[in-house]
């Protein structure tokens, strides 16, 4: 019993923890994202370049990747990714995640 | 509208709470909130203001001073003269940031600023009180840069480097010249808004005469040795345009000596052009008001701090856009725009203690040599202790697939819809 409560509060602390550490990924990546809002709409309305509102997180993750690793074409997008540390894409997709596309 | 109401309850939940404590509810509500002025509703100034509108959920108040009623872009402006665009199609209103934001959009022109008591002063003699200011006037044309230029001559030789009826009058300066005549530009010295703009409007007036003036010939006076993307410009005029465009440097043609609106001659040195139609793009400095509130150096445009974007000689100031020393950064809407990201940033922390991060700068430039040909240059910086510095850069190269020209060309419009949302809302 006393090892079962010892396990639920370990559980929640670091549940609590991971709640704390996405909010403020998400806080990071709100701030990061108004480099990308100087092309990419928050509204998700596109024409020429792609929408990024309400992506899943892997995807977004999994092609911020590729621009940096080169695999993607696009310069501008090359050089903006390859500034960005791990943390940085991590938060942008969560940030990205949250909004979704505004209805019309 | 929901900001407003969520507000509203939170204060009610407070006063329910602290019923006994009744007295100190009309302090609190009565409390002035702190000030954020902005001079200027171009890239850089709607940008920021906005900015600071939206991250501090009405904790600042926003207000934003600017003359016109409909800004129409400087970007695209070119595509406007080529027939890609239409006039109404670059022109932006005030009103969502008005109602949607909340930003007091106050159409007068910024006349002054008190320093010491920090005011604005209006041309109709209201005075607007600021904690922070962001001053953001763009550019102003410097008549005498260029000998027999004046206001009266660009009337007749519009310089269209503000965007808007300048840009309509010399739209109709080339649909209106004779067939088979001569255009003459003469493009500013460096250091100048959008270094490839020239360039970009010469291709868009050529385009204009390839459709309906097949004869015209075009020359170039350039006081400069070099121009921005300049192989790319001029591989592109070679395929669109051949034998249309003749660029001569100022080793060829010794320096502009006079133009002369009357007779529509342009003197150098070693010869004198006769125009059919002419643009002639003086020199630059920040927009007035900056010089005036003594905020320029001796060049006439205004020195800031790289991470905040804050005047070097007023703390209590930001410079942003075309009107700021921005080192390497060229002096465009886009870095306007990111500019002003910073400036919102720092203003914020300042203000109302909210989280500040570490600025961030990029700018790209697209420019757009024929129908489907579109090439750009761009870089990524970072704040610098001294200046804004590059970190990395790319530019598009001479014999790229004309599918990779119109993806770039795609590109520039989805991004013109990008970031003109992002400023005006």
């Amino acid at each position: 019993m006393r090892s079962f409560v010892f396990i639920t509060l370990i559980g929640l602390t670091v549940m609590g923890s991971r709640a704390i550490a996405t909010e403020d990924l998400r806080a990071l990546g709100e701030y990061l994202a108004a480099e990308c809002f100087t092309c990419h709409q928050l509204s998700g309305d596109h024409n020429g370049i792609p929408s990024i509102i309400g992506w899943d997180t892997w995807a977004f993750e999994l092609v911020m990747n590729e621009y940096r690793n080169k695999e993607r074409d696009s310069n501008v997008m090359q050089t903006l990714a390859t500034a960005l540390s791990d943390e940085e894409v991590k938060a942008l997709a969560i940030y990205f995640n949250s909004i979704k596309p505004k209805d019309h | 509208m929901t900001i407003t109401r969520r507000r509203f309850n939170v204060l009610t939940g407070a006063s329910a709470l602290t019923l006994g404590l009744c007295a100190s509810a009309p302090a609190l509500l009565g409390a002035a909130k702190p000030r954020a002025v902005i001079i200027g509703g171009g890239a850089g100034g709607a940008t920021a203001a906005r900015y600071i509108a939206k991250d501090s959920k009405g904790a600042i108040d926003v207000t934003l001073i600017e003359p016109t009623r409909r800004y129409y872009t400087c970007f695209f402006s070119n595509l406007y003269l080529g027939g890609f665009r239409t006039f109404d199609s670059i022109g932006h209103g005030y009103d969502k940031l008005a109602t949607e934001y909340d930003i007091n959009v106050v159409h007068d022109w910024a006349v002054s600023i008190d320093r010491d008591k920090k005011q604005v002063v209006l041309a109709s003699g209201a005075r607007v009180p600021y904690d922070r200011l962001i001053v953001a006037p763009g550019i102003d044309i410097k008549y005498d840069s260029v000998p027999g230029y004046s206001v009266d001559a660009a009337g007749v030789m519009p310089h269209a480097w503000k965007s808007g009826t300048q840009a309509q009058l010399l739209k109709a300066k080339i649909d209106g010249m004779k067939e088979g005549g001569t255009f003459v530009m003469v493009p500013p010295p460096n250091p100048f808004r959008c270094p490839p703009g020239p360039y970009e409007r010469i291709s868009m007036i050529a385009h204009a005469f390839k459709q309906k003036n097949p004869k015209a010939k075009i020359i170039i006076l350039d006081p400069k040795k070099k121009f921005s993307k300049q192989g790319l410009f001029m591989d592109g005029w070679q395929q669109h345009y051949p034998g249309m465009i003749e660029w001569i440097d100022p080793g060829s043609h010794g320096g502009i000596k006079n133009v002369n609106p009357d007779t529509m001659e342009i003197v150098t040195d070693l010869d004198t052009f006769k125009a059919d139609a002419a643009c002639v793009i003086p020199a630059q400095k920040a927009g007035t008001i900056a010089a005036l509130a003594g905020l320029t150096d001796k060049n006439g445009w205004c020195p800031i701090k790289p991470e905040t974007m804050q005047s070097s000689v007023d703390e209590n100031i930001h410079v942003i856009g075309d009107a700021s020393i921005a080192a390497a950064m060229p002096k465009s809407g886009f870095s306007a725009n990111s500019q002003a990201k910073s400036a919102a940033m720092a203003i914020r922390a300042a203000l109302i203690d909210a989280k500040a991060f570490p600025a961030r700068y990029s700018n790209t430039c697209w420019s757009l040599i024929g129908k489907n040909d579109g090439i750009k240059v761009g870089a990524k910086y970072k704040a610098g202790a001294e200046k804004i510095e590059p970190t990395s850069k790319f530019i598009s190269k001479v014999g790229e697939t004309e599918d990779l020209r119109a993806q770039t060309y795609e590109e520039s419009v989805g991004w013109y819809s990008g970031i003109t949302a992002d400023i005006f809302g």
